[in-house]
């Protein structure tokens, strides 16, 4: 173990190339920050320690990179040997210097118009392998650039736009493949994880998470439902090497609000998917939120921990689910462990023994319009999450409330928006959000702040510190293991992205991208 | 301009005319609004109403019944800015049967464009209880018995602590729905409150209660204008407690202070307002 970290210690500082051994042994090279979740279990915990509970306060700004780019960016960035890679909304990207926070190379590519997307065309990262850089296009293509030049490598098209099919997850690489998902949940697409060969960017294999005719789970549809049943899986899943699986959350079946038409379950939507990483075959499944009518995308990380749940220890795999419960999960098999409300929660009694949610009557979206808690959005939605192996304890944003769902009926139509209904606000009711610690066995809250609208991202330190972000354009250091505010720095504009750390020549940094502003925090 | 002038002598609206019509591009100086309206109406009657309405209403006269567009209603197919106006009326649109008035010049073009704006205001719109309200009278209750401009501007007067109340509406046109929410935040300011215009309560230090709006209220910190006009910033470091409740800081008794004439009038008068303040 000694030996590959300092290997990696040195290829870190040389800016040398990423292996699949360095990415499963991110822990032990702090400097660098070199895929979504900073590791493979998704933790986002950064070993560094320079800053810390005791001298967080004269936290400052080193540089501020303009990147000209959308506001909207809800990218993380990498970070290796002297360069940082952050990619920006409608396919842009940027390789920057970490010596003097200047762009060394840009990389764009025009996104066409009357793209499918609820929530703008943001991008929320690369992901990297040897010396290349993958990230997707909007336009559902996968592309892979030299890390050096930001010269285009390959691009591969995944989807065809003009049937709703979108893309906006950071890739995962996994061996020598890069994995990645698809958006477009709204449109009635039918969703897949996809794994490509990292040198070509051929397709190796794909895994639907709509089952075809003949296939396990398609008799959870009505009828042929299951065509245009959604199943997006737009946020970046987790990668267990010992195991061999990879953990990609499954977002909502379609059309959302209307579930009239796909009487049953509505497999594998709103559930969590383990996959073989070498042939995408199904190992197991969970399903959080069977027959969904509220869009409650299963896309919040899967992070991998290993727990003491009843007194035995476990592989376990959590989730804070949009449906406002927290799981916990065998991650060998996919059974349930624990599980707890984080959020008030009015459309369910509780979670049964056989992980099914034990329902409310008259919860489901009416032309009139039903209030349910929580709201469309989620308690947690997609924004990334952090664990510290330091505090023991699990962190995410969740917003507390309730919102009106309606339902209307609407006919398919490929490539146009299929969601039959949609939410609003109760007009007399004040949605509130918290940053939540829990105890990653049991879902039992330690601290909560509060916050006004939810954390955009997270980061765990081992300076015992969380950061977070927030809507007002605030950048918090939080102590971790009580959640009282060290920190605060008005960086400007709004956040919108997750926090990460790295180290460059001696000195521990804190970067984000603040709207369309990338900053870089040090010590003085 | 006008104010300046009324009850002296009608001399300056002729000289202001004269200048007008010696200019030589579509951009006149201002002839006194009502002058170009009243210009623009005889010259509407002439060339446009034929096919528009005597009130621009659409598809009137000879050409009763076919597609003839609706100028009443504020939004215009080629497009909402004067140019637009001045570009079809120069052009003609050939392809629907629309003729080019290139030939009455720039300043009648003009006129014309005055009147047609004219033609979308709220103020001769029919509908519902408000429409029937005199936007005239409810411009007296604003600024008198309702003493709205204590929270709410219209132009320079008033004072801008409310929610502006020009925004809300479509351009121009009159809707039914937007009047009959304008009348319940009246009533019930409670039902439906403008985000950013909930009720900040603050605790302070000194255990006083801080009741107003803010300028802006985020996690660190806010800026607050209490009911007295008082306008400070508080940082949550330093008082016990701050928070944004679903109140509203509008007075709750309209809905008994007004009879239901003066409420139809209010909300006239704020419809126009609307109407006016969304023209270029």
């Amino acid at each position: 173990m000694k030996i590959i970290a300092c290997t990696l210690v040195v290829a870190s500082l040389g800016g040398a190339a990423v292996t699949f051994e360095t990415l499963k042994h991110a822990h032990d090279d702090p400097a660098s920050w070199l895929s979504y979740g900073r590791n493979y279990a998704g933790w986002r915990y950064s070993p560094l320690a320079q800053i810390n509970t005791s001298n967080v306060t004269p936290l400052a700004p080193a540089w501020i990179l303009p990147t000209g780019g959308s506001e909207n960016n809800e990218s993380t960035p990498l970070v290796l040997g002297d360069m940082m890679y952050l990619t920006g909304p409608s396919n842009y990207a940027w390789a920057v210097d970490l010596i003097t926070g200047r762009k060394v190379w840009n990389y764009a590519k025009p996104a066409p118009s009357g793209l499918g997307l609820c929530c703008g065309p943001v991008n929320r990262g690369f992901a990297i392998l040897g010396d290349r850089l993958f990230k997707v296009n909007v336009q559902a293509t996968l592309v892979s650039l030299d890390a050096k030049t930001g010269r285009v490598l390959w691009e591969t098209k995944v989807d065809d736009h003009t049937r709703g099919y979108t893309a906006t997850a950071a890739p995962l690489v996994v061996k020598d493949m890069v994995v990645t998902g698809i958006a477009g949940g709204e449109w009635g697409i039918r969703g897949y994880v996809d794994a490509y060969d990292a040198a070509t960017g051929a397709r190796r294999w794909r895994f639907y998470t709509i089952p075809a005719k003949g296939e396990k789970g398609v008799e959870s549809w009505a009828g042929e439902s299951y065509k245009s049943g959604g199943g997006s899986t737009w946020i970046t899943g987790t990668y267990d090497p010992e195991l061999n699986l990879i953990y990609w959350g499954v977002g909502n079946p379609g059309p959302d609000m209307d579930g009239d038409d796909r009487q049953g379950d509505n497999l594998f939507t709103c559930s969590l998917v383990a996959l073989d990483a070498d042939t995408g075959k199904l190992k197991w499944y969970f399903q959080f939120t069977p027959h969904d009518v509220h869009d409650w995308d299963a896309v919040a990380d899967p992070v991998l921990i290993d727990l003491t749940v009843h007194g035995r220890k476990v592989k376990g795999v959590v989730q804070a689910d949009r449906n406002g419960f927290y799981y916990v999960l065998d991650r060998t098999n996919g059974k349930l462990l624990a599980t707890k409300p984080y959020t008030r929660i009015n459309w369910a009694d509780g979670i049964g023994p056989d992980g099914r949610p034990i329902l409310i009557p008259h919860r489901d979206p009416t032309e009139q319009g039903t209030l349910v808690c929580p709201g469309l959005s989620g308690g947690h939605n997609w924004e990334p999450t952090a664990y510290s192996p330091q505090t023991g304890l699990y962190y995410f944003g969740t917003t507390d409330g309730c919102e009106i769902f309606d339902k209307r009926k609407q006919e398919f139509v490929e490539g146009q928006r299929y969601q039959a209904g949609g939410s609003k606000k109760p007009p007399k009711i004040l949605n509130s959000a918290s940053l939540l610690a829990v105890d990653p066995a049991t879902g039992e809250t330690k601290w909560r702040y509060e916050m006004l609208r939810r954390s955009p991202g997270l980061l765990a330190t081992a300076g015992g510190l969380v950061f977070s972000g927030d809507t007002e354009g605030y950048l918090i250091a939080l102590d971790a293991r009580t959640g009282k505010v060290l920190w605060h720095f008005q960086t400007g504009a709004p956040i919108k992205a997750p926090p990460i750390s790295y180290s460059f020549r001696g000195k521990q940094y804190i970067a984000i991208v603040a709207g369309s502003n990338l900053i870089a925090f040090k010590l003085p | 301009m006008r104010y300046r002038y009324r009850g002296t002598s009608l001399l300056p609206v002729i000289v202001l005319a004269a200048v007008c019509s010696a200019q030589t591009d579509f951009h006149t100086s201002d002839a006194g609004e009502t002058n170009a309206v009243d210009m623009g109406r005889k010259l509407f009657l002439v060339s446009c109403a034929p096919c528009h309405g005597n009130n621009g209403e659409g598809g009137a006269g000879q050409l009763q019944g076919t597609r003839v567009p609706d100028l009443t209603r504020g939004t215009f197919k080629a497009g909402n800015l004067d140019e637009d106006l001045i570009r079809v009326i120069v052009k003609g649109i050939p392809a629907s049967g629309m003729p080019s008035f290139e030939q009455l010049g720039p300043v009648k073009i003009r006129n014309l464009v005055q009147f047609v704006r004219s033609l979308s205001r709220s103020d001769r719109v029919p509908a519902g209880n408000a429409a029937s309200g005199s936007a005239t009278a409810g411009e007296g209750l604003f600024w008198g018995k309702g003493d709205c401009g204590r929270c709410h501007a219209i132009g320079a007067r008033g004072v801008s602590l409310g929610p502006d109340l020009s925004r809300g509406s479509r351009r121009g046109s009159f809707n039914q729905s937007a009047a009959d929410r304008l009348r319940m935040s009246i009533v019930s300011p409670e039902e439906d409150i403008t985000q950013g215009y909930e009720m900040v309560v603050i605790e302070t230090r000194d255990h006083k209660t801080v009741r107003g709006l803010s300028r802006y209220f985020d996690n660190f910190s806010a800026r607050i204008i209490d009911s007295s006009g008082n306008e400070r910033t508080y940082l949550r470091d330093e008082v016990i407690s701050m928070k944004q409740e679903m109140r509203s800081v509008m007075p709750l008794n309209y809905g008994q202070m007004f009879t239901r004439a003066e409420l139809d009038d209010l909300v006239a008068f704020i419809m126009k307002i609307r109407a006016e303040s969304s023209l270029p």
